[in-house]
């Protein structure tokens, strides 16, 4: 009996292993807080331990996933609009000048679940940004149109909104545009976006986010994916990068949201 | 048995503490930033550890037979509105004035850690320079161009930065600059800087600048090298130059801190 617990126990031990060995890989990621704290490398690998990281993300204890919070804080330097706690993906760690074209392509992998959603009013959840696909000048760009800094631009947006996963993107507002036009934010706008049938609410969920050249794809758990395939795709002029997080789309001071994510993966 | 175990244990700390004398002092200086600051050079400061002034800022760590230097704000010394607890080097020991050219050249190796730094209200870590090259102004060049002081700026800034390694150097401004000209603070500015891919963290790390005429170098843990040997270089030749290690602490935040710790260190010319 004493040997079949221990036996047990080693397995249960082993399994707890695994799971930590499949935990979130950071390293190529920079993270953003609602205080205006960001962090990459080192200084993100050791965030467990970072008393300024963790009101807004940490591990948790039960399921070892990593929870990203966002609600308003006072005084903050963000330089973001609302309130954002979100991952930025860095090809090179610390570097954010190198991005993959749509040539190079790129897939995000996640599990993720919205545990709480703060409400605008008694009827209307809050709604929050929980992924991006989003364009940088390269710095040649940067030199052939003589442009003071890098110009970002997000391609692709995907909001939880009415408890459901909505996808909204840019289009060009003159599909003829042609260089220096294509890479100046006036050229775009967004479309009106569409949502997944499924009401995901606050269950847990499977997003893949499959970039290539001319053609991006966007799945969510056995849905019927959204695919984009057109002129806009086709011209987008931007190198890229992923967001990955919890952006709350409001000021509201008593604005909260809590996002888990299970799995986090990109490749290239 | 008990005597034995202790004869060993003492017999490891002796050993230990004369590790510790792989930093040789007879060439150093040390500023801390208290009293006006506090300064010790040679001979001096080879008694650091009876130094009661000193013990609050540099100080040996049995346990790691390293060199502790810490430092927070509050006093801070001439020149600068940051506080230090920094080696200066003297080539003639006891004596500021002689000092070195590119043309001389020079070699500092250093063996170091940082193993806290406190961050700042929004939790960004305090940054800390860790190794200078600094120039100063000959007696001659000093009254040729009217200063009342003999600082020259540093061409080498060694930062510990979020876990990474900075290096910043300076750039003249105008290239045509005559010899006099050149010799004003305001003539150089700050290049871009740029980090180590390796991070070190709290880690350990080994620091190797290497100059010569014209050039300087410096090397990350035997790996990764950064070498300057543009016009600049060539131009900052006309002054004489110190090494200095240590910890410049770069924050005035209430209530900040920073730790650096040096396992080894030597010059060579």
């Amino acid at each position: 009996m004493q040997q079949l617990l221990t036996t047990i126990l080693i397995l249960f031990s082993f399994n707890s292993f695994a799971q930590q060995a499949e935990s979130i890989d950071l390293s190529h990621w920079k993270l953003e807080l609602p205080s205006g704290y960001t962090a990459s490398e080192w200084k993100l690998s050791n965030f467990q331990k970072d008393r300024f990281a963790k009101p807004f993300f940490y591990i948790d204890s039960i399921d070892g996933a990593l929870v990203m919070e966002a609600y308003p804080v006072m005084g903050t330097k963000s330089k973001a609009k609302y309130t954002k706690t979100s991952l930025r993906e860095q090809m090179i760690p610390g570097e954010s000048n190198e991005n993959w074209s749509m040539i190079e392509g790129g897939v995000l992998v996640t599990d993720f679940q919205v545990v709480k959603m703060s409400k605008e009013n008694p009827k209307k959840y809050h709604r929050t940004i929980l992924f991006q696909i989003q364009g940088r000048t390269t710095e040649e760009q940067e030199e052939e149109y003589d442009l003071e800094k890098a110009i970002n631009l997000p391609m692709l947006t995907v909001y939880w909104q009415d408890e459901r996963i909505k996808v909204q993107r840019k289009v060009l507002k003159n599909g003829a545009a042609m260089e220096k036009e294509l890479v100046m934010k006036d050229s775009w706008e967004n479309d009106a976006g569409r949502y997944f049938n499924k009401k995901i609410g606050f269950e847990k969920a499977h997003i893949e986010i499959k970039v290539e050249e001319g053609r991006v794809e966007i799945q969510l758990d056995d849905q019927k994916p959204i695919v984009y395939r057109d002129t806009n795709i086709r011209k987008w002029p931007l190198d890229n990068y992923f967001n990955a997080g919890n952006y709350l789309q409001t000021k509201s001071v008593v604005a909260h949201a809590i996002v888990k994510y299970y799995k986090l993966q990109v490749t290239h | 048995m008990i005597k034995k175990l202790l004869l060993t244990f003492f017999s490891i700390l002796t050993i230990g503490s004369l590790c510790a004398q792989d930093i040789d002092l007879s060439h150093w200086k040390i500023t801390i930033p208290e009293g006006k600051p506090t300064s010790v050079a040679p001979p001096e400061i080879l008694d650091y550890e009876s130094n009661e002034a000193l013990k609050p800022f540099f100080y040996k760590d049995t346990a790691d037979n390293s060199l502790v230097f810490y430092a927070y704000p509050g006093a801070s010394t001439r020149n600068s509105s940051y506080s230090r607890t920094e080696l200066r080097e003297q080539m003639e020991p006891g004596n500021d004035k002689v000092n070195w050219t590119f043309a001389q050249g020079g070699n500092l190796k250093g063996t170091l850690s940082v193993p806290e730094v406190t961050q700042s209200d929004i939790g960004d870590y305090h940054r800390v320079i860790v190794m200078q090259i600094h120039g100063r102004l000959t007696d001659a060049q000093r009254d040729m161009i009217g200063e009342d002081d003999n600082n020259a700026p540093p061409i080498l800034k060694i930062y510990w930065d979020e876990g990474k390694i900075r290096v910043k150097t300076k750039v003249l401004k105008n290239l045509n600059a005559t010899k006099e000209e050149l010799l004003h603070e305001k003539a150089w500015g700050d290049d871009k800087g740029k980090n180590f891919k390796e991070v070190v963290g709290t880690d350990k790390f080994t620091l190797e600048v290497n100059v010569s005429e014209g050039k300087m170098e410096v090397t990350l843990n035997d790996n990764e090298t950064f070498v300057y040997d543009d016009i600049h270089m060539q131009k900052w030749g006309i002054f004489e130059n110190y090494f200095k290690a240590g910890n410049y602490f770069q924050s005035k935040d209430k209530d900040s801190h920073g730790y650096v710790k040096y396992y080894a260190l030597k010059v060579k010319h």
